[in-house]
C-alpha cells in the first residue's frame, strides 16, 4: 500500500502542472468548432436542395482563368467550414525552391463561389485556436513536445490507477460519496478528492488514454506515410511531373476513388508532383463519413492521364485502431450537450488535480512540523492522510 | 468472508456503476450516430456529475439510514 501511495503521489506531482495546463487549454478547444464559426465572418451559401456539390473541374477552371500558366498543387476540404481550398504556385519547381510562393483560393463548398484569396502564412481568423491547440498538443515544441506530453499523459494514467487502488483503504469505513463537512477543511478536501476522482474515473482514463494515443498517432502516421506511401510511389521515382495541360478531370479522379472506397468522402486531391507525391498520379485522400471513421485517412492513386485507378493504400490495423479511438478525446461527436458535459467533466478533473495538490502541500507542512517534534518516528504518510474513523 | 464481500459491495458498487455508465455514454454517441443514442449518451454522462453535485451540495451523513436506501436502488 505504501508503494501505491508513493506511486500516486510522485506520478501525480510530476504531471499535475502539465495536466492542469492541458485541462485549462482543453476547455476552449472543446468548443473550437463553435468559436471558429463565431470568429469567421465569411458568409457561406446554404446548400440548395437537390443540388450536387460544385464540380472540382469548375473550381480548377476558375483558378486557371485567374492565374493563367500557374500550377495547381492540391485541393482540400476545410475541417470546420464548408470551404474548399485550392493551393496554387507559379510552378511546382518554384514551389520547391521557394515555399512562400504558394497562394490559396477559397471556394464555397456548396455553391462553388470564390470566397477569397490568401497568401501562405496569412493570419487566419482562428489563429487563437491554433495557438491554443499548438500549446495543448506540443507545448510549441514540435515532436519533442508531443512525446513529452504523451509521457505526462502516461503518468496521469498511472496516477489514476494508483488512486483507484488507494481509494479502497481510504474509504473503507465510509459510505460512497461521504463528504465529512463537519471535520477539518483537510478532511473535507480529501473526501472531495476521493469523490471527484472516483466518479470521473472512467472519463479521465478514456480521455487520458486517447490523449496519449493522439500524441502517438501523429509520429506513427508520419512514419507510415514515409514507408508505405513512399513504397507505393517508388516505381515512379525520378520521373518528371506531367504537364498540367494534359491532365484528366480531377473530379472524375475523385469520383473514381470514392467508388473504390464506399462510405468515404474527399479530404484532398494532390495534383501530380515529382517532389511531393507521384509525378503521374492524382493522390486522392479519402476519409470516413461517420464520427467513428472520420479520422481514417486512405490514399488512392489515380492515373492522371487516363483517370484509371492505380492503387488503394489501407492504413495498417494499429493506425486504424488509433484513429478510430481519437474522437473519444475530443467529445465533438455528440452534439452541443456532449460538449457541455465534456466541459463539466474537465472542470471536475481540474478540481481533482487541484485538491490533490492542496492535500500534498498540507501534508508536507504537517510532515515537517511532525519531523521537528519527533525526529525519530516519522509518521507514515498514509496515517497522516486520516483514513476514515 | 461474507463480511468482506458486503464491504466490497458497499464500497465499489457505486464507482463500478458510474464507470460502466460513463463508458456506455462515451460509446453510444460515437457508435450510435445520432437519434436516441445521443440522448442516452447525455443522460449516462450526466449521472456521474449529478451524483457528485448531490453529495457536495447536501453531504450525506456518515452511516445514516440512507445507506440502506442506496443499496436498494
Amino acid at each position: 500500500m505504501r508503494i501505491w501511495s508513493q506511486l500516486h503521489r510522485w506520478c501525480s506531482l510530476v504531471c499535475t502542472a502539465f495536466l492542469l495546463l492541458l485541462c485549462v487549454t482543453g476547455l476552449p478547444l472543446i468548443f473550437s468548432g463553435e468559436i471558429d464559426h463565431w470568429l469567421d465572418h465569411s458568409h457561406y451559401d446554404l446548400p440548395q436542395p437537390g443540388a450536387s456539390a460544385p464540380s472540382l473541374d469548375r473550381l480548377v477552371a476558375i483558378g486557371r482563368r485567374m492565374y493563367p500558366g500557374q500550377d495547381i498543387i492540391s485541393l482540400f476540404a476545410d475541417d470546420d467550414a464548408p470551404v474548399i481550398h485550392m493551393r496554387m504556385a507559379p510552378s511546382l519547381a518554384a514551389l520547391r525552391d521557394n515555399p512562400a510562393s504558394e497562394h490559396r483560393l477559397r471556394f464555397d463548398a456548396h455553391s462553388g463561389r470564390l470566397l477569397g484569396e490568401e497568401s501562405r502564412g496569412a493570419s487566419h481568423s482562428n489563429s487563437v485556436m491554433e495557438f491554443l491547440l499548438d500549446l495543448h498538443r506540443r507545448l510549441f515544441a514540435g515532436l519533442a513536445g508531443e512525446l513529452f506530453l504523451g509521457t505526462m499523459g502516461l503518468l496521469f494514467i498511472v496516477s489514476i490507477v494508483s488512486g483507484v487502488v488507494l481509494y479502497g483503504p481510504f474509504t473503507r469505513r465510509l459510505d460512497f460519496g461521504t463528504v465529512r463537512s463537519r471535520r477539518s477543511r483537510r478532511v473535507r478536501w480529501l473526501d472531495l478528492h476521493n469523490l471527484l476522482g472516483i466518479a470521473t474515473l472512467a472519463w479521465a482514463l478514456v480521455v487520458g488514454t486517447t490523449g496519449v494515443m493522439n500524441e502517438l498517432a501523429t509520429p506513427l502516421f508520419a512514419v507510415w506515410q514515409k514507408t508505405e506511401v513512399t513504397a507505393m510511389l517508388a516505381p515512379y521515382k525520378g520521373m518528371a511531373s506531367l504537364d498540367q495541360a494534359h491532365l484528366t478531370s480531377p473530379q472524375r479522379a475523385v469520383d473514381q476513388a470514392l467508388r473504390a472506397l464506399p462510405g468515404t468522402k474527399m479530404l484532398s486531391i494532390a495534383f501530380p508532383d515529382a517532389n511531393d507525391g507521384s509525378p503521374w498520379h492524382y493522390m486522392v485522400w479519402l476519409r470516413g463519413d461517420t464520427p467513428l471513421t472520420a479520422r481514417l485517412f486512405d490514399p488512392v492513386l489515380i492515373d492522371a492521364r487516363t483517370g484509371e485507378l492505380t492503387a488503394v493504400v489501407k492504413m495498417p490495423w494499429y493506425l486504424r485502431a488509433l484513429e478510430v479511438s481519437r474522437p473519444l478525446h475530443f467529445g465533438d461527436y455528440g452534439g452541443l450537450p456532449l460538449k457541455v458535459l465534456w466541459t463539466l467533466l474537465d472542470l471536475a478533473t481540474i478540481l481533482t488535480l487541484g485538491s490533490g495538490l492542496y492535500l500534498w502541500i498540507g501534508k508536507r507542512n504537517r510532515m515537517s512540523a511532525h519531523a521537528e517534534c519527533e525526529r525519530h518516528s516519522p509518521p507514515s504518510p498514509v496515517e497522516l492522510l486520516e483514513p476514515a474513523k | 468472508m461474507k463480511r468482506s464481500h458486503a464491504t466490497f459491495r458497499r464500497q465499489w458498487s457505486w464507482p463500478i456503476a458510474l464507470a460502466v455508465l460513463t463508458v456506455f455514454g462515451l460509446l453510444s454517441a460515437l457508435l450510435g450516430e445520432g437519434g436516441i443514442w445521443w440522448g442516452l449518451s447525455w443522460t449516462a454522462l450526466a449521472i456521474p456529475l449529478l451524483v457528485i453535485a448531490r453529495h457536495v451540495v447536501r453531504p450525506v451523513k456518515q452511516r445514516g439510514p440512507r445507506h440502506a436506501r442506496h443499496r436498494s436502488r
